[in-house]
């Protein structure tokens, strides 16, 4: 007994942030969100140690599993949202702001998060999406001007409620019929007879619904995009650079734990969904002037190939997702670097005519910014071309036509967003005076260079032990 | 034969790593430093010197891949690099780096935003050394998309557009010819693993989809060929760049559409396919008229060498098509020379514009003030309307006898296309030559020294190039 709560230390630290910042909040007088950050950096740290410690072992195996998938998932985010705290935390002090609400609704997210990944059971991640649901409504609510996030909040809450409501009638149906919250027993269910009848089929659409709103998978994105368009840059940053790991993690549990046989029936489902998202994502981006939301867009893409990537749940095409999936991620998190030190007169800019000719007096930042782009849209040599090859060759390998032959024009319209980008940075006469750059920021993207670069000359480094762990899942 | 010591990634790697430099090189504020310059020129005489030293290291009798390197680069799937060169790759080589190389000495006056231009010029040829050294089908494609991304900074930092749409319509539209390439590499991939460009033949027309991985391969490589219906988005491109530099770099891309095709051409072509060659020959050849009759037409010097360049590179291509192994060699020889011709033709003719540009001035006469210039600008002029004065003549004159004797009407259109696109030229230097009193340039605007003396260095390859195309090769 007392071992399990041993194992439970990562969640602990997770939660007792909260306690312990607030405690800081009110007792110390000289507080600034460098001291939240050094706060929300040592308990991470302990978290990601623990979760280290405890790889395999799970307290309540039954409902929550900790393997050797969820923790290299966990500590992919754990390390981004530590890179992302620190980021953020110069935004905080720049612009004079309280930093510990964002902080403490960051740590309720990662617990949620981390609840999500080791999921086990439909009523572990029955808990969990509401969770995430509270943090998300928490994190939107960190703005100076409440007026202005007050409706996207509402408008989200309501959402959110509807399909948590959904989750839940969905898990009530698999429930009746299977006998059991567990994955292994529903997989054991569906196992018999996979068309046995059309309410728990109705319940499996049901909770991957939900699960795809939580990806903000179209025709779900609505709220993603107003989160992007209202929030403050450290919100938008965290919202779009640590989730998408965390489901696609939930997604690989859920499908491969407790939907496997229902192959038939998911990879249809999963298809119109990843198509609708790939779609939407390349020609709204095209579209768009203002950054945050144009990469807000270019992140359902990323959302999109991934999923189209992953749908067969075979061992290649797992190991080409989570290629592709990280690769992308790195690269939005060395974009939303950038836009860290797109600050004019104090105010950080997102619309494209604020930052014309930006690359004349930020040289090396406006060539990360470049080489990150390039990546996202995979073009060779950069590390993306790599993410866009085990997809697409997965693809090609598995002989789906239809779904390459929809890949690669779509490449060309995330192409010419980027390319939009790419001209407003270099092709275009200087129109603004920018602030100075803090010093972060170019220490972030250097190590973000240094980590895409040896990641490009020899990808094993970066990915080796997570294919060897995703062959064992499969 | 294989290379113990690792001499194609370094040429590789030596214009890389002159980038990093040239990054990290200091800029004065009122823009008259030229350390950028300095570095960029010091990394392409050093990688001269090596990819001469390379000549010798290969057997130049031998027309197979010679000093394999090998990287061991992705498990999953499974992917390596591998590298080698023979005979044709490295004139290549030798040929872009020399025109670079007259790009980069020629715009050492325009100091302002050398630095990034200097940056991407040596990315670019990295690149495109990357490219002509890959010698299996994914590095192959690798640098083949790789030389889009400089080039397409460039164009647009350089290339003086006021419309960005335009630039991103050639990004775009040759970005589609990549995806289209890398369509067919992973059918490649599928079903005979990371071949080799020497055993490109083992790709069957009637198996494993081999009808459509041929048809993505051509379509891929001639897409950056400017052949009709290829030719527009190049043709509102590159026809528009006054930069010599990034002008030069442009119209190296064609090359490697030429290039692609020259290695991945098997020595037996499936006869499905020669029922195609008919019409590639119409369309290439009514493509040269039409470009080489605009180009007469058009008052533009630019356009008057682009078209210049389009014909010779359509004429390369129908070469190809031709099949002939012997031809395959002297395409190799008679781009060196082209290559040569066009890039010092393009520096000359650019220089004469500024001098136009700078002194409010028109240039008609100008050559009868500018002595050296004028006998540089006589020289290259000759060289490109095809006399016995370069390794174009004999080479060229080889490949269209074959296609006289493939089919005598297009072929006499062809000689047709490249008469009026050699007119053309000869015309221009003659309103150069015809003294006119609006003219204010004289003895002063001529050629610095120093320029003249590496353009006579050009003129001096060029004629040794049409003794022996590789004089400069010393076996031991």
């Amino acid at each position: 007994m007392l071992q399990n709560w041993f194992i439970l230390l990562p969640e602990f630290c997770l939660l007792s942030f909260f306690p312990i910042a607030w405690l800081v909040d009110i007792f110390r007088r000289e507080k600034t969100a460098k001291t939240f950050f050094t706060l929300a950096q040592a308990f991470l740290l302990l978290t990601i140690g623990t979760t280290i410690l405890f790889y395999d072992k799970s307290a309540f195996p039954s409902y929550w599993r900790n393997t050797a998938l969820t923790t290299l998932f966990k500590i992919f985010v754990y390390l981004l949202a530590w890179a992302w705290f620190y980021l953020s935390s110069k935004w905080f002090l720049n612009k004079k702001r309280a930093s510990f609400k964002f902080y403490a609704a960051c740590f309720i997210l990662l617990l949620g998060f981390d609840m999500l990944a080791s999921s086990a059971s439909l009523l572990a991640l029955g808990t969990a999406v509401p969770l995430i649901c509270s943090g998300y409504v928490c994190l939107i609510l960190r703005h100076w001007d409440i007026d202005k996030v007050k409706k996207p909040a509402a408008a989200f809450a309501v959402s959110a409620l509807s399909f948590c409501a959904l989750l839940w009638i969905g898990i009530s149906f698999i429930r009746f019929y299977a006998g059991s919250f567990e994955y292994e027993e529903i997989s054991r269910f569906f196992a018999k007879d996979p068309t046995a009848d059309a309410l728990p089929l109705a319940g499996v659409l049901m909770v991957i619904s939900a699960l795809m709103f939580m990806m903000a998978v179209v025709p779900f994105h609505t709220w993603f995009i107003s989160f992007i368009s209202t929030a403050v840059l450290p919100v938008c940053g965290f919202i779009t650079l640590i989730p998408p790991l965390i489901y696609f993690c939930a997604l690989i549990n859920l499908v491969k734990g407790g939907f496997e046989p229902l192959g038939d029936f998911i990879v249809p489902v999963l298809t119109i969904f990843s198509l609708l998202t790939l779609i939407t994502g390349a020609l709204s981006a095209n579209h768009e002037n203002n950054l945050r939301r144009l990469f807000g867009f270019l992140s359902l893409y990323i959302q999109g190939f991934t999923l189209i990537g992953v749908m067969d749940f075979s061992r290649g095409s797992m190991m080409a997702a989570f290629a592709y999936i990280v690769i992308s991620v790195l690269s939005l998190a060395g974009i939303y670097t950038v836009f860290l030190g797109l600050k004019s007169r104090g105010e950080y800019l997102s619309e494209q005519a604020d930052i014309t000719g930006f690359s004349e007096i930020r040289p090396y930042m406006s060539a990360a910014l470049l080489v990150f782009m390039f990546s996202l849209i995979g073009l060779a040599p950069t590390l993306g071309f790599f993410g866009n090859l085990s997809i697409i060759n997965v693809l090609i390998e598995n002989e789906a036509w239809g779904r390459a032959a929809i890949l690669l024009p779509s490449l060309l319209f995330v192409a010419g967003a980027c390319l939009q980008v790419v001209g407003t940075f270099y092709f275009k006469p200087l129109s603004n005076k920018f602030d100075r750059v803090d010093k972060a920021v170019y220490i972030c993207l250097f190590i973000n260079m240094v980590f895409i670069l040896l990641a490009l000359i020899n990808p094993a480094w970066l990915l080796r032990d997570a294919f060897v762990i995703l062959g064992d899942v499969s | 034969m294989s290379s113990s010591f690792a001499i194609l990634t370094l040429i590789i790697c030596v214009p890389f790593v002159g980038m990093l430099f040239v990054l990290t090189a200091k800029e004065t504020a009122d823009h008259t430093s030229h350390n950028s310059f300095n570095v960029a020129l010091f990394t392409i005489i050093a990688n001269l010197v090596m990819i001469w030293r390379v000549f010798m290291l290969i057997d130049e009798k031998q027309l197979r891949l010679q000093l394999f390197e090998k990287f061991d680069w992705l498990s999953v799937p499974d992917i390596n690099l591998v590298f080698a060169v023979d005979n044709l790759s490295l004139l290549m080589i030798l040929a872009v780096h020399l025109v670079i190389l007259t790009g980069v000495i020629f715009n050492r006056t325009e100091t302002k935003r050398q630095k990034p231009q200097m940056a991407m010029t040596l990315l670019f040829l990295s690149m495109t050394t990357g490219f002509f050294v890959a010698a299996d089908i994914f590095s192959f494609f690798i640098f083949f998309e790789a030389m889009l991304l400089p080039l397409f900074m460039l164009t647009g930092m350089f290339g003086d557009f006021k419309r960005p749409e335009r630039l991103n319509g050639f990004f775009l539209y040759n970005l589609l010819g990549a995806f289209i390439l890398f369509f067919a590499v992973l059918l490649i991939y599928k079903f005979y693993g990371s071949l080799p460009l020497n055993r490109s033949n083992e790709i069957l027309w009637t198996q494993n989809y081999g009808g459509i991985i041929w048809s993505a391969l051509a379509v891929g490589l001639i897409s950056r060929i400017p052949i009709w219906p290829f030719h527009h988005w190049i043709s509102s491109v590159t026809a528009k760049i006054h930069d010599p530099l990034v002008f030069i770099a442009s119209s190296i891309l064609p090359l490697s559409g030429i290039y692609g095709l020259v290695r991945f051409w098997p020595d037996n072509i499936p006869t499905q396919v020669s029922d195609f060659f008919f019409l590639i020959n119409i369309v290439g050849t009514v493509t040269m008229l039409f470009i080489s009759l605009i180009g007469f037409i058009h008052k533009d010097t630019q356009y008057k060498i682009f078209s210049f360049v389009t014909v010779y590179y359509v004429m390369y291509l129908l070469g190809i098509f031709s099949g002939e192994n012997l031809i395959l060699q002297d395409i190799g020889y008679a781009l060196f020379g082209f290559l040569i011709v066009f890039a010092s033709l393009e520096v000359v003719s650019a220089y004469i514009y500024r001098q136009e540009r700078l002194h409010d001035s028109s240039s008609s006469g100008f050559l009868c003030r500018a002595k050296r210039l004028s006998l540089i600008y006589s020289f290259l002029t000759f060289a490109s309307a095809g006399f016995p004065i370069s390794a174009m003549f004999t080479n060229n004159f080889l490949i269209l006898s074959q296609l006289l004797s493939k089919n005598i009407q297009l072929g006499t259109i062809l000689m047709l296309a490249g008469i009026i696109a050699a007119a053309a030229l000869i015309r221009e230097m003659f309103r150069l030559k015809t003294d006119s009193k609006e003219c204010i340039l004289g003895k002063a605007e001529d050629l610095p020294v120093a320029q003249f003396l590496y353009m006579l260095f050009m003129v001096f390859l060029l004629l040794m190039s049409f003794i022996r195309p590789l004089w400069f090769v010393i076996n031991e």
